[in-house]
């Protein structure tokens, strides 16, 4: 493998991370809209600051809440 | 180079941002005829032998309005593309099975079809038409027709200086000239990275373009070596490693981006409904982001994984 790979692998590997959340964030997003009509703000910056493992978290929680608070997401933007 | 998945991944992104272009390149006159901006993708299998026969995932189904009656005799307005992409040597192949996707949309949709075979091996006489035929006794029996587009016959030249960006990309795939190779490649990207393109639609046509680009190692370093001499991002020149870098991180982004719609869709699907066969986890590998979004956005009102169009068929039998 010459330099150019080297590079474009080290460039896909770290694409593939922020990717993988990015996917998992627009579908939560998705989901809870349909369920819960538009989120705020706040909960939007919330989503998008998790990680994968708390995103992970909240889509198992999904199947069963009836509301954002369940979930811990907390719409007041002064949380 | 040119892999089965790899080409079919690549092409079906290339070609569900680009349909738009797509037409406008290889069939000017009806370009105008489609009302693109309501495209609706159609994630299809065809039963081509049914109940239990063979069963494929035909490459892109488009349903698209259009501005004129689909036939003279009708008043529909809608209208199914279907694009078979092919990297193998022969048009051969194909022929019988794009009889099966046209009489399998017919049948499922009741729509008029526009049917097209991409070959990216084959020139094929370029764009044209191509022919499946049955006889006996050297008597037509049946004679169907399709739209065939043969890359590696057309001027790659003419395409990669014209307007339509998509042109250029396949230019890669067409006859180019043996010598300069490294500069067509660099002018090329240079061209795509400095188009007014988001980033997602500069990354898949520089990545087709890169690709599938016929340049030794050494061209094509030359080739990042001229982009770096030129090539301007924010103030800064970025060098051809960079670019290099910066363009398997889009790669990256794509792919971990279904994994990660994957991943959730896994998970939920397994809480509702119990561990999942290796069919439907293979079905969910290969669907694209949108057929996520929508079992995503379906799975809470099903009762049955069938209702999702999950399961029911040996992965064995399956193909994308």
């Amino acid at each position: 493998m010459n330099g150019l790979e080297l590079r474009e692998l080290r460039g896909e590997r770290r694409g593939e991370v922020r990717g993988e959340l990015r996917g998992k964030y627009q579908l939560m997003v998705k989901q809870l809209t349909k369920r819960f009509g538009p989120l705020s703000e706040a909960v939007l910056a919330e989503l998008n600051a998790f990680s994968s493992e708390r995103i992970d978290a909240i889509a198992l929680a999904f199947t069963d809440a009836t509301s954002l608070a369940e979930l811990g997401l907390n719409e007041s933007p002064t949380k | 180079m040119l892999e089965p998945d790899d080409h079919d991944q690549r092409f079906k992104s290339l070609l569900q941002e680009f349909l738009p272009e797509f037409v406008a390149l290889f069939f000017p006159t009806w370009a105008d005829r489609f009302e693109f901006s309501r495209t609706e993708w159609l994630e299809q299998e065809a039963f081509l032998d049914p109940p239990e026969g063979e069963r494929r995932v035909l490459d892109l189904v488009a349903k698209v309005p259009t501005t004129v009656p689909v036939t003279e005799e009708s008043d529909d307005y809608l209208l199914l593309i279907h694009i078979e992409i092919d990297s193998s040597e022969s048009t051969t192949l194909l022929r019988k099975r794009m009889l099966q996707y046209y009489a399998f949309l017919r049948r499922s949709y009741g729509l008029g079809v526009f049917p097209i075979a991409l070959f990216l091996r084959v020139g094929h006489g370029g764009i044209g038409r191509d022919v499946y035929e049955e006889t006996l006794w050297g008597k037509s029996l049946i004679r169907y027709e399709y739209f065939s587009i043969g890359l590696p016959a057309l001027d790659g030249n003419e395409y990669r200086t014209g307007s339509n960006l998509l042109g250029l990309a396949l230019s890669a795939l067409m006859k180019l000239p043996p010598e300069d190779r490294a500069r067509i490649l660099a002018e090329g990207l240079e061209r795509i990275e400095l188009s007014g393109e988001n980033e997602l639609r500069k990354y898949l046509l520089a990545d087709c373009f890169d690709h599938y680009f016929p340049a030794s190692d050494s061209e094509r370093e030359e080739a990042h070596g001229l982009m770096a001499e030129r090539f301007n991002k924010g103030g800064t020149i970025m060098n051809g490693l960079e670019l290099r870098e910066l363009r398997g991180e889009r790669r990256g982004e794509l792919r971990g981006e279904l994994r990660g719609k994957c991943q959730i869709v896994v998970k939920q699907l397994t809480k509702r409904f119990g561990p999942l066969p290796e069919a439907v986890l293979a079905q969910l590998n290969a669907f694209s982001s949108e057929r996520l979004d929508e079992i995503a956005l379906a799975f809470t009102e099903a009762t049955s994984l069938a209702e999702l169009g999950l399961g029911d068929s040996p992965t064995s039998s399956q193909e994308r």
